[in-house]
């Protein structure tokens, strides 16, 4: 490379760092948005933030890929869309005999699959019995051991559990497939059915994918067997985006129609937009603090978060209001219990009496009491080992504000003596580090049923190893989880559910930071009927059920006029022209330097 | 080893210092009728000066992501003058803290990268046309070719975020340009006669290139470090800004990482993403003028006439 190259290289590279970013979004704004007649099919475009690695049912795991499954498949009783007890799907209700342990249930008669086959009691028995045997513990957690099921006839389905349950109408959350299509694999193991991927997918719900480019869009078409009314659009097409704001200028541009999964950060730039509607969805997930017990055979926690006055400490050093502010400004509350405020019958609000509070001078003066001493680097020493506090926090930057929530923490704690490090991590890698229990303490994310058993079992003695963050056990938590699962009536098992919540908060095995809300946003003008579920603040997105995806349909466009607004980024055109200004003039510098140069190369 | 007088050698020294004391005086008096140099230089020293009173300039607290008390996000103000990021931190205190450590990468990186590349670029020259020469030719070529962000970015993927970590990674991905410079003067120095009558007086190729040698491409080697700053600081901010940087130091690359991710892209908050991509456009910009005066001044063809 010559040296004219070279500097011209810097040159550019640097302008890249600097400036070069700002002009992203910009080159997006000029992109047209995609032309819509009215012969054409139409479509609904969603932008998403995660992608779709396989279409296969029992290998979900990204939100898109949850939400893919809900708009294919039914569940035999499904969430209702007001509050998400459970209504009538597949099944038009389920009746259980005298002490609930004979549930027999009544399917809708002329049911088809995507594909014309019929949809019988049969394809439900196999899907039940296919996920019990092959362990897919997302959907299996629904059947007590023992289960089985029995198929009289066509349209019904007779489910026997040896123990009492509520099992059809918490409801069962787990989806039925065709027996004719996955029949074949009833000897196979997990891992092979998992890697089996075939498109278009067979179901019976309103979508089928029949189109996937992976890491692009994936498409979803109208399942022309579908039993319920006949959607409006002809397809539904995901599109992948790794770059939020790449996401949000698409959806300004018209490029996109609904944009799912929007970063707190970015509420004021999307509200701000043109005949854009912003829904906040209720807080369906908790940031979660999780400290490791130990319990794994390779795990490495620091002993001194055994001690509970350690935690406590903690707990008290933690500012949740300042996480909330800062990380998650208005689209989060702070957050007290393991089971979220979307599960509003469940959920429990700690009492103002036995709130751990806010106090970081309590904080230290209980550690001191404790026995731990101020080093002189000022991280405290275990008395009873003589290690610091020194804690590894890896964070799942997947998930949303974890990494800023991570540094706040170690903010908080570098106040009382503790050492934190911050090692930010993908949700892959976090599951290797917690199922190795690799780690001190973790900032991930725990979501679930609208129930709340499985929210609770992850902190049960049971979880370890599998969902527990950090192997808490617990003999006094053990037998109140046995006993809420043995409670049907509703209230009864409430007092219980209350019980647990409030002991796992005075235990602190973990610390709930806070409950961010998931935010969506779509363009008015253009789409219509989205239905939130569970009504109000709920999702748009087929998060629970398709019905939004159902009910919504075009805007008739008047005139057709998309507003075509372009340059601005939010950035003001005088940054721009000062920017600009700089690099021209420094631009200008290096072309008379180079121009010397290749002069003087001439005289060589 | 020849065998001199203490009292000869202690007058050669002499002679020799004298000499250098010269050669550097008449260099910095063409550096210093160099404008683009000089210009240079003085960005230089002003982001140095303000590297070293960073502590003096900013409290710890301020740039504390609990204890900031700025409203986030705020544009600037009279008592924020290039306004606050997300947690309420100063973002001019960010710029200040941030020089410190994007220059000390840089140059602590180009520190290695230069001391690997004019090692392997001495032997290989030296060495020129032998299995030596061929040998560290081919790594040289090597390194030269892959392209250097893929191999940054594995590299810090696998040994983790750390400083050090990415001062290793920074070195490791450009000393080969350095080698190759350097091979190239070496090259030409070693037929030089002095090398020769060296040699014919029975010196050993240790001190020849010790002694003979590297003080004749000496002014290369710093030339070519000056630019290699240049470069490293860039490379810091790069993996920086892809998220590879020391997630507990605030760095210039860091801070644009973090205004990527706090929306300021979208959401318009200039104040937080211009001042420091700025500041490593004007760095990088002073090392590579300073480094081009620099080659035009120990460089006698380059002069201009």
């Amino acid at each position: 490379m010559s040296r004219s190259q070279r500097l011209a290289l810097v040159f550019l590279a640097s302008v890249l760092a600097g400036v070069g970013l700002l002009a992203a979004p910009a080159v997006a704004d000029s992109a047209s948005p995609s032309p819509s007649g009215s012969t054409a099919p139409t479509v609904l475009h969603v932008g998403m933030t995660s992608g779709i690695e396989n279409p296969n049912i029992f290998a979900v795991a990204s939100v898109a890929e949850w939400q893919a499954i809900v708009m294919q498949y039914d569940m035999l009783m499904r969430f209702g869309d007001k509050d998400l007890t459970a209504v009538p799907s597949l099944a038009t209700g389920c009746d259980p005999n005298a002490d609930r342990t004979v549930w027999t249930c009544h399917l809708q008669p002329g049911l088809k699959w995507s594909d014309g086959q019929p949809l019988t009691s049969k394809d439900v028995a196999f899907s039940y019995k296919f996920v019990i045997d092959k362990e897919f513990d997302v959907f299996s957690g629904y059947f007590p051991e023992g289960t089985t099921f029995e198929t009289p006839d066509d349209v019904t389905l007779v489910w026997k559990s040896p123990t009492p349950t509520n099992g059809p109408t918490v409801p069962a959350w787990t989806y039925v497939v065709p027996e004719h299509i996955w029949g074949k694999y009833a000897t196979a193991d997990a891992k092979t059915i998992r890697a089996f991927s075939a498109l278009p997918t067979v179901g019976s719900g309103p979508y089928m994918m029949t189109a996937a480019n992976p890491g692009q869009n994936w498409t979803f078409s109208r399942n022309p067997n579908f039993w319920g009314p006949k959607p409006a659009y002809d397809s539904i097409e995901f599109q992948l985006f790794t770059n939020q704001d790449a996401m949000v200028q698409a959806l300004k541009n018209g490029q996109i129609d609904i944009a799912d999964g929007i970063e707190g950060s970015l509420l004021p730039a999307v509200s701000a937009l043109p005949n854009v509607a912003v829904q906040k969805v209720v807080a369906d997930s908790w940031i979660n603090l999780a400290f490791n017990f130990g319990g794994r055979p390779t795990a490495n926690g620091l002993p001194a978060l055994q001690d509970i006055r350690v935690r406590k400490a903690i707990a008290m050093a933690i500012d949740k209001q300042q996480i909330v502010d800062k990380v998650y400004p208005g689209v989060a509350s702070p957050g007290d219990t393991i089971i979220r405020p979307l599960s509003t019958y469940w959920h429990l609000t700690v009492p103002k009496d036995k709130l751990i509070p806010y106090d970081p001078a309590a904080a230290n003066a209980m550690l001191d009491q404790a026995g731990y001493t101020m080093g002189s680097d000022g991280v405290r020493i275990d008395p009873k080992n003589g290690k610091p506090l020194k804690i590894r926090l890896p964070v799942s930057d997947d998930t949303q504000g974890s990494t800023q929530a991570g540094q706040l923490v170690a903010s908080f704690l570098k106040k009382i003596g503790i050492a934190v490090t911050v090692q930010p991590v993908t949700a892959g890698k976090m599951y290797d580090i917690e199922q190795a229990g690799d780690f001190d303490a973790v900032i991930w994310y725990w979501s679930g049923d609208p129930d709340p058993n499985y929210q609770l079992s992850g902190f049960a003695s049971s979880a370890c190893p599998g969902l527990s963050d950090g192997c808490w056990k617990d003999p006094t938590y053990d037998a109140m989880f046995a006993k809420q699962q043995a409670t049907l009536d509703p209230a009864a098992r409430k007092v219980i559910v209350d019980e647990m919540q409030q002991y796992v908060y005075d235990q602190v095995p973990n610390i709930v930071l806070t409950y961010p809300e998931t935010i969506e946003a779509y363009r008015t003008d253009k789409v219509a009927g989205l239905t939130a579920v569970p009504e109000g603040n709920g999702y748009l997105m087929p998060s629970y059920v398709y019905t939004s995806m159902v009910n919504a349909h075009p805007v008739q466009a008047d005139t057709g006029t998309t507003p075509t607004t372009s340059g601005s980024s939010g950035i003001p055109p005088w940054v721009w022209a000062v920017v600009a200004v700089v690099v021209i003039a420094l631009g200008l510098l290096l072309v008379r330097r180079r121009r010397g140069e290749a002069d003087r190369e001439e005289l060589d | 080893m020849v065998d001199i007088q203490p009292a000869n050698a202690s007058s050669a020294s002499k002679l020799t210092w004298q000499r250098r004391r010269i050669g550097f005086s008449r260099g910095w008096a063409a550096f210093r009728h160099n404008r683009r140099g000089m210009f240079g230089l003085i960005v230089l020293v002003a982001f140095g000066v303000v590297a070293v009173l960073s502590p003096l300039l900013v409290s710890p607290d301020s740039v504390d992501p609990s204890s900031a008390t700025g409203t986030p996000n705020s544009p600037p103000t009279a008592g924020y003058p290039l306004g606050t990021d997300s947690f309420g931190r100063s973002v001019l205190s960010l710029l200040i803290v941030g020089t410190r450590v994007s220059l000390t990468v840089g140059l602590a990186a180009t520190v290695a990268a230069v001391f690997i590349g004019a090692t392997f670029g001495l032997l290989s020259g030296y060495y020129g046309g032998t299995a030596v020469d061929r040998v560290l030719g081919a790594l040289i070529d090597w390194f030269l070719v892959i392209p250097w962000l893929v191999l940054a970015i594995v590299m810090a993927a696998i040994l983790g975020p750390t400083l050090l970590n990415i001062i290793i990674v920074i070195a490791v991905t450009s000393w080969a340009l350095t080698a190759r410079v350097v091979r190239a003067s070496t090259l030409g120095v070693r037929e030089l006669p002095f090398v020769e009558r060296a040699r014919a007086l029975g010196a050993s190729d240790r001190s020849i290139i010790t002694r003979h040698v590297l003080p004749n491409v000496f002014p290369v080697i710093f030339a070519q470090a000056v630019l290699t700053v240049a470069v490293a600081i860039l490379s810091e901010t790069t993996l920086a800004i892809l998220g590879l940087g020391d997630p507990t130091s605030i760095s210039w690359g860091r801070t644009i990482e973090e205004a990527f991710n706090g929306g300021a892209m979208t959401n318009g908050y200039w104040w937080w993403i211009v001042p420091p991509g700025l500041a490593v456009v004007c760095v990088t910009l002073a090392f590579t003028l300073c480094g081009y005066a620099l080659e035009e001044v120990l460089d006698p063809r380059l002069r201009d006439r």
